[in-house]
């Protein structure tokens, strides 16, 4: 069986538990194993990085070598822990003093890291499912949604190597569960939450988040569908503050959960801030539909 | 020690930039806020105080400047680090106590978000354990980890020692 | 023992500073062999040859050694002062102590210490030098040119014009190359077609030019002097002779107007009978073997429509390749470039919105004979609001193109221009990176469309995005130091040049180098602009670099001087500093062969043994250095003079 580490992150465990939930689901109904591990905060790439750039790789390092003895890769469901975990891959494979600099510290705690393995965003083990995920589907959900791509799983792209400029995966699998991915203007632009501006400089970032919801609220869609849960956590409590637009944030597993046919409060929908009660009734009728 | 502005321009390609906006031009941030990318390059080459800017702060690092730079100037790379040589300089213009905060979760819990009983049990009622399986699941680990971040820099910026 | 004399320069101060020239001669002297030595201010003014010259008579010496500057500027110059004396020119040895000395190091007393190691190792050298005697070749002279865009235009004249041969070949159906796709030409707003047609028909009608279009040079063979040239004629299925472009085949082809015409950059149709454009040379018309229905399926209605009208039977569908094989003494590249592909910038969207378009494709919507007939309109209607980006693929590395392609800032002056005098109430903003206007006459004309009310706004396009049916540019007024946003109804990509990925293979044929932004590497960017490294092969044009016409018209002419001073010679001399084969060592197992970069050893068959053909050998070194029975000498790079020369600086 194909298995990895799993590595929640802070918010989709302590914040957003139904991003785990609704994880945890649909990698056990695509038969993809999941392995839990002792793991830290990723360190966040905004306030760590920024704050002191040698603790967040250290730390970043410790957590990297954590499922190193059973050579599985670690997973993240969120892009903010994929940026720091894959930066620091990056970073270490590609500087030997540095490596040698974060085992110092990691050997003060009997750990080590040899860079054998790497994070792995989600969406790139989802896209291997393509024809399962298909054959899962119980409903078709029939959604408009906007997709946000985010920052760090695209960028930097010599990195990544994503095209930073012209995905297609997100709107690729949406169109699984049935949902149709609308453009939108500036679909790809930040958040805003990222960089501790969210933290740091909150009118900032709640200029940026605001430009997009009213971007994705013209564009007329019925769900935001992320694949990150410190985005996630963004468009679900800024539009709680802004009251502009109330619009529902789905993480793409809740998204594929509901498609699965798992009921909205087992992926903890009821707990967002912007409801989901017009989407799920919408999906009741349409279950119903089906019936 | 972390590296000078000299130092961070040369491993940033910063001396390559010529000055054409196309940072700025894309900066989600800077349409709602003051920032400039292109204008904090310029200060850090011309020697100017750009660790002092309050500007520096409002980069959410989204890499758009870095990935449509010509010149492959590492401007996301750079802001990090020039906004590491700002805390080690003492420069928070727009310090909250919000770093300080995620720094003791972390100490403390593991997690820069820490569980809210509130949350812990909506854990359990969708059906997952009260609290995750992380690195304060297991004392010893947590007091492991605790010995790690004692050895580094973070804990002093953070106000812990 | 060898009588050498040996002579330092201070080049003025430039070594003097750095070197003590005194400490130099004093230990030099001491060496046995050195029976004269002296130091000058300028080695290479007349009064420091003059010295050479009488210290050789007088001290009736063996060998020289200079210690100057780099060998690759005055090596030719000592050379001959010393065979003015009557000393074989390869007895003279140089010794770098410029570049490679007082020109790197800060601490004179080492950089003197240096310096003498570097003489003594050098005095070593000298003592080992043999004479060698240059073997005289005759010329053929006649000159090919790839190319026949403006640069090989005008190379083929001035050389024709020298009363010599010119075969000029080029792949397209006619000659004029992008120039001829050209509206006006910056800053002085000729027509393009104006200044250059006539060229065009002075090349068809000229007597010593034979002009081979639609064809493709195939193979290159020997050496300055004697190149032995294949050329391939592509079918163009019509008789050349017969064909009189009266046009009436392409009026009745039954794919005319549906086809995206190459000349007019997609933007206009032609069928499967074509001339690309009406003032081609020669004007004779080609059928598309890709698109012509006949060709493709053997069927074309009842009968072809061409065929039927031809009143000259002049359409051949059995047409084949036809090779063509002559000798030349001389080469000139002049294989241009390529637009820039736009769609490499995805952030400007190009391949989305037909409204954003290149510089060249503008260029065919000014021109009288484009598709819109020289009317600016974009989907019928006249743009009101109009953005150009500059540097699009140029000064961008990470499109791999570092350079600046040096037209865009003006072509773009002369584009702003022109739409603003065909739609006067236009709003025209030009958003550039720098503005380099450098040219005679160019900064004068930047001045001119700023006053006629083109915005000139700093900072560079970040985007280009669609909303609603509208096109949007964002970018930052770095002056202003404020991002903004334009609608435009037309967004112009100011794209910049790339090397002609075509010409990749006859660089490859005739072993040229490329410089890092893969333009041809010339053989010395300040003092040898249109030479190559390979003797009798030379460059003209963009093929070398980015350039607007009057420096490319400007090279154009210099390769012809350097042909045409190569072409009056009967026989030239080749540098004898070549491979020599010692037969009797020679095993015969080809390592060298595979090795050579000029396809300069044969397998002699009769004897079992490589022998070298001393007009392709460079004296590059590889064969020796590689020969595994140790059996290739290097004339004037001898193992025995290497070693001298290393043993003295360990």
């Amino acid at each position: 069986m194909e298995e990895y580490a799993f590595f929640p992150g802070c918010i989709a465990k302590n914040v957003y538990p139904g991003i785990e939930k609704a994880t945890r689901i649909v990698f056990e109904k695509l038969g993809i194993g999941l392995r839990d591990y002792e793991y830290s905060c990723c360190p966040p790439p905004g306030v760590l990085a920024c704050y002191d750039k040698p603790s967040w790789l250290v730390m970043g390092a410790r957590n990297l070598s954590q499922s190193e003895k059973d050579g599985l890769n670690p997973m993240t469901v969120c892009s903010g822990c994929y940026g720091t975990l894959h930066n620091v891959w990056y970073a270490l494979k590609n500087d030997p003093d540095l490596m040698g600099f974060v085992n110092d510290h990691l050997g003060r705690i009997d750990a080590e890291y040899k860079g054998k393995v790497h994070p792995i965003h989600f969406v790139d083990i989802l896209k291997n499912y393509k024809e399962k995920i298909a054959e899962l589907k119980e409903i078709d959900l029939g959604l408009n949604v906007a997709v946000h791509y985010g920052c760090h799983y695209l960028k930097p792209s010599s990195v990544t190597g994503e095209n930073s400029e012209r995905p297609t995966l997100l709107d690729e699998l949406v169109g699984l569960a049935g949902c149709k991915a609308v453009p939108f203007k500036d679909g790809l632009t930040c958040c805003g939450a990222g960089g501790g501006v969210m933290s740091g400089e909150p009118d900032v970032s709640l200029k940026i988040i605001n430009t997009k919801l009213n971007n994705m609220k013209d564009a007329n869609v019925d769900a935001i569908v992320n694949i990150c849960s410190f985005c996630h956590m963004q468009f679900d409590q800024s539009q709680k503050k802004l009251k502009t637009t109330e619009i529902p944030v789905l993480h793409l597993n809740q998204l594929f959960g509901l498609a699965f046919g798992i009921r909205p409060k087992h992926l903890a929908l009821h707990t967002h801030l912007v409801s989901t009660r017009d989407l799920e009734k919408k999906l009741k009728d349409l279950k119903k539909g089906g019936e | 020690m972390g590296k000078s502005v000299k130092e961070i321009l040369i491993d940033g390609n910063g001396y390559a930039c010529i000055q054409c906006g196309r940072c700025t031009g894309s900066c989600p941030s800077g349409r709602e806020c003051s920032l400039r990318t292109r204008k904090l390059i310029h200060m850090a080459r011309m020697g100017m105080d750009v660790i002092k800017t309050e500007e520096l702060w409002d980069c959410t690092t989204c890499f758009t400047c870095q990935e449509r730079c010509p010149k492959e100037v590492k401007t996301t790379d750079m802001i990090i680090e020039l906004r590491n040589l700002a805390v080690e300089e003492g420069y928070f213009p727009t310090m909250s106590d919000v770093p300080k905060i995620i720094i003791k979760s972390l100490y403390d819990t593991g997690a820069g978000q820490p569980l809210s009983p509130e949350v812990s049990k909506i854990r359990a009622i969708i059906g997952l354990k009260k609290e995750a399986y992380d690195v304060s699941t297991n004392a010893e680990t947590l007091k492991k980890f605790q010995r790690l971040l004692d050895g580094l820099e973070i804990t002093k910026k953070g106000g812990l020692r | 023992m060898k009588r050498i004399g040996v002579f330092i320069c201070h080049c003025g101060v430039n070594i003097s500073n750095t070197v003590d020239v005194k400490k130099v001669v004093e230990e030099i002297s001491k060496i046995p062999s050195v029976v004269a030595c002296a130091d000058y201010q300028y080695m290479c003014s007349d009064p420091g040859q003059d010295m050479i010259k009488k210290a050789i008579k007088e001290n009736q010496l063996d060998s020289v050694v200079v210690a100057a500057c780099s060998p690759r500027m005055h090596e030719p110059t000592f050379r001959a002062t010393v065979s003015d004396a009557g000393m074989n020119p390869y007895c003279f040895e140089m010794s770098n102590i410029r570049e490679q000395c007082s020109w790197v190091h800060l601490d004179g007393e080492k950089a003197t210490k240096k310096a003498i190691d570097l003489v003594k190792s050098s005095v070593a050298r000298a003592s080992l030098l043999e004479p060698l005697v240059s073997q005289g070749v005759p010329v053929v002279p006649k000159a090919l040119v790839i190319g026949g865009g403006i640069a090989g235009i005008q190379t083929s004249l001035d050389i024709a014009n020298s009363g010599y041969k010119v075969y000029l070949v080029e792949k397209e159906p006619s000659i004029g190359g992008h120039m001829a796709r050209f509206d006006k030409t910056f800053p002085t707003l000729d027509c393009a077609a104006c200044i250059l047609t006539p060229k065009m028909v002075d090349v068809a009608r000229h007597p010593n030019i034979e002009l081979l279009t639609y064809s493709e040079v195939e193979s290159i063979d020997g050496s300055v002097g004697n190149f032995h040239v294949r050329v391939k004629k592509n079918p163009r299925y019509v008789d050349m002779e017969k064909c009189t472009g009266c046009g009436s085949c392409a009026e009745a082809c039954r794919l005319a107007g549906r086809i995206a015409s190459e000349f007019d950059m997609g933007l206009g149709k032609r069928g499967a009978i074509y001339v690309p454009f009406p003032q081609a040379v020669p004007l004779r018309y080609t059928i598309d073997p890709e698109k012509c229905l006949f060709l493709k399926h053997g069927k074309c209605g009842t009968s072809p429509k061409c065929a039927d009208v031809c009143t000259t039977d002049a359409i051949k569908f059995d047409d084949k390749p036809e090779f063509v094989e002559f000798d030349v003494g001389a080469i000139v590249v002049a294989t241009g470039f390529k637009e820039f592909s736009a769609e490499l910038k995805p952030e400007y969207c190009y391949d989305k919105y037909p409204n954003v378009m290149t510089g060249l494709e503008l260029e065919r919507i000014f021109a009288p004979s484009g598709p819109t007939g020289g009317k600016p309109k974009i989907n019928g209607k006249e743009p009101k609001r109009i953005v150009f980006i500059s540097c699009v693929g140029s000064r961008d590395k990470k499109v791999g193109n570092a350079y600046c392609s040096r037209v865009c800032c003006m072509y773009i002056a002369k584009q702003a221009h022109l739409l603003k005098e065909k739609i006067p109430d236009a709003d025209i903003t030009v958003m550039y990176t720098d503005m380099r206007a450098f040219g005679k006459g160019y900064e004068e004309f930047y001045e001119r469309v700023q006053k006629e009310g083109i915005k000139y706004r700093r900072g560079n396009a970040a985007e280009v995005y669609g909303q609603d049916g509208k096109l949007f540019v964002r970018a930052e007024d770095t002056l202003l130091g404020e991002p903004y946003e334009l609608e435009a109804d037309l967004v112009v990509l100011g794209t910049g040049l790339t090397p002609n990925p075509l010409a990749e293979g006859i660089g490859k044929l005739l072993h040229l180098s490329l410089s890092s932004d893969g333009f041809f590497l010339e053989a010395h960017p300040k003092l040898r602009p249109v030479d190559t490294v390979i003797d009798g092969v030379f460059l003209a044009g963009v093929a070398q670099g980015p350039k607007d016409i009057p420096d490319t018209v400007a090279q154009a002419s210099g390769a012809a001087s350097h042909v045409v001073n190569l072409l009056s010679k009967d026989e030239i001399f080749a540098e004898p500093t070549i491979a020599v084969v010692d037969e009797d060592a020679c095993v015969g197992c080809k390592t060298c062969m595979l090795l050579c970069p000029f396809e300069a050893h044969e397998f002699d068959e009769e004897k079992g043994v490589m022998k070298v053909n001393a007009a392709l050998c460079k004296g590059c070194g590889s064969c020796a250095a590689a020969c595994p029975s140790g059996s290739i000498r290097m004339n004037h790079f001898t193992n025995d003079q290497i070693i001298a020369q290393l043993l003295e600086v360990l």
